[in-house]
């Protein structure tokens, strides 16, 4: 090829990569932490952001390779997760001696400097959420979305996005307060 | 503030777990992959330098051509006679114009090669170079067009 043709097109990479990388390292971060709710270890939610990132350049391609929007972004995260998930059910059917140990001590940032023992309690309450109401807690919360956004990302109404967000943070307050009179009476 | 802005307030004091640095440079690694802004590579420009030195010679042939035309006829237009010396006269020439058209591109997909080797994305460009050169010393001016054929593969990280 020659050179103008090659600089051209090495250009429009360029221009392409530092696009994805921008948007990568503005959303990686909550990306990585709606994976990790829905998987047992880093290892498993960082594959699972890589995977999807993958499916999402592909779907993209066809649309001028631009970045992705969010709600796209997490509705392939979530198909990717479920498919991890069933992976992981055929593999612990065929592996049924071996122990899997959750680890959840590192879904949150180091905490050992922090000396707030509700947000201690408010995490151990997060973690213990339902599924559903975990799920938009963490998008509406941590991942920068709109009930109208969540609702597309999860294919259901803006409304019920809403009164799972609210019915979330009601069982939060309860769980909370039960957690708060154990430890203190 | 009521109970669900003072509990949501609390939530966004709580800051889940990021990326390691480990899977962020994995996934800038993997966007450069599939971009396949490492295929091009750099440019040498002497690579570049040498087609305009190609060029350059062939038109120094044409016109060096066109000039022993004259010497075997024996024919000058303005009746003086031409030496050996106006080879080295008409040598200089200007470069007017050069451009590179993109007549079409095709995409073969993903090629799966038969000796198993790493998959690829394949695209086939249709490129026209031309060329306007001048010819100071007598005015004429002398297009090049030259196509060509270029192929682009990608390879594919294989899953």
């Amino acid at each position: 090829m020659d050179f103008r043709s090659q600089r051209s097109l090495r250009k429009q990479a360029a221009r392409c990569s530092s696009e994805w990388k921008g948007w990568i390292r503005a959303n990686g971060a909550r990306l990585y932490s709606y994976a990790r709710q829905r998987s047992s270890n880093r290892e498993d939610a960082e594959d699972m952001v890589q995977d999807a990132l993958i499916r999402l350049w592909h779907y993209q391609e066809e649309r001028g390779n631009v970045a992705p929007d969010l709600p796209l972004a997490y509705s392939v995260l979530r198909f990717v997760a479920m498919d991890h998930g069933r992976k992981l059910g055929r593999k612990k059917r065929k592996e049924e001696a071996v122990i899997y140990f959750h680890d959840q001590s590192e879904l949150w940032l180091d905490t050992s400097t922090e000396d707030d023992e509700e947000a201690e309690m408010l995490r151990s309450a997060v973690n213990q959420l339902g599924e559903k109401l975990r799920e938009v807690v963490t998008l509406k919360v941590w991942g920068a979305l709109t009930f109208a956004q969540i609702g597309e990302s999860m294919a259901i109404s803006p409304n019920t996005a809403a009164s799972r967000y609210r019915y979330a943070l009601e069982q939060l307050e309860q769980k909370l307060e039960t957690l708060k009179a154990e430890r203190y009476g | 503030m009521d109970s669900y802005e003072l509990m949501e307030a609390k939530l966004q004091k709580l800051v889940p777990a990021s990326l390691s640095d480990v899977a962020q440079c994995e996934l800038e690694t993997q966007i450069d992959e599939l971009t396949g802004v490492n295929h091009f590579g750099s440019i040498d420009k002497r690579e570049y330098l040498k087609q305009w030195g190609a060029v350059a010679a062939l038109l120094t042939v044409l016109v060096a051509l066109s000039s022993a035309a004259f010497l075997v006829d024996g024919y000058e237009p303005n009746g003086q006679v031409v030496n050996d010396s106006a080879f080295e006269k008409n040598a200089a020439f200007t470069v007017l114009n050069a451009v590179n058209r993109m007549e079409a591109v095709k995409e073969d997909g993903v090629i799966y090669p038969d000796d198993g080797g790493v998959p690829y994305f394949r695209y086939r460009y249709e490129v026209s170079n031309d060329y306007r050169v001048l010819d100071e010393q007598t005015g004429t001016v002398i297009t090049v067009r030259q196509p060509s054929y270029e192929v682009v593969t990608i390879p594919q990280k294989v899953f």
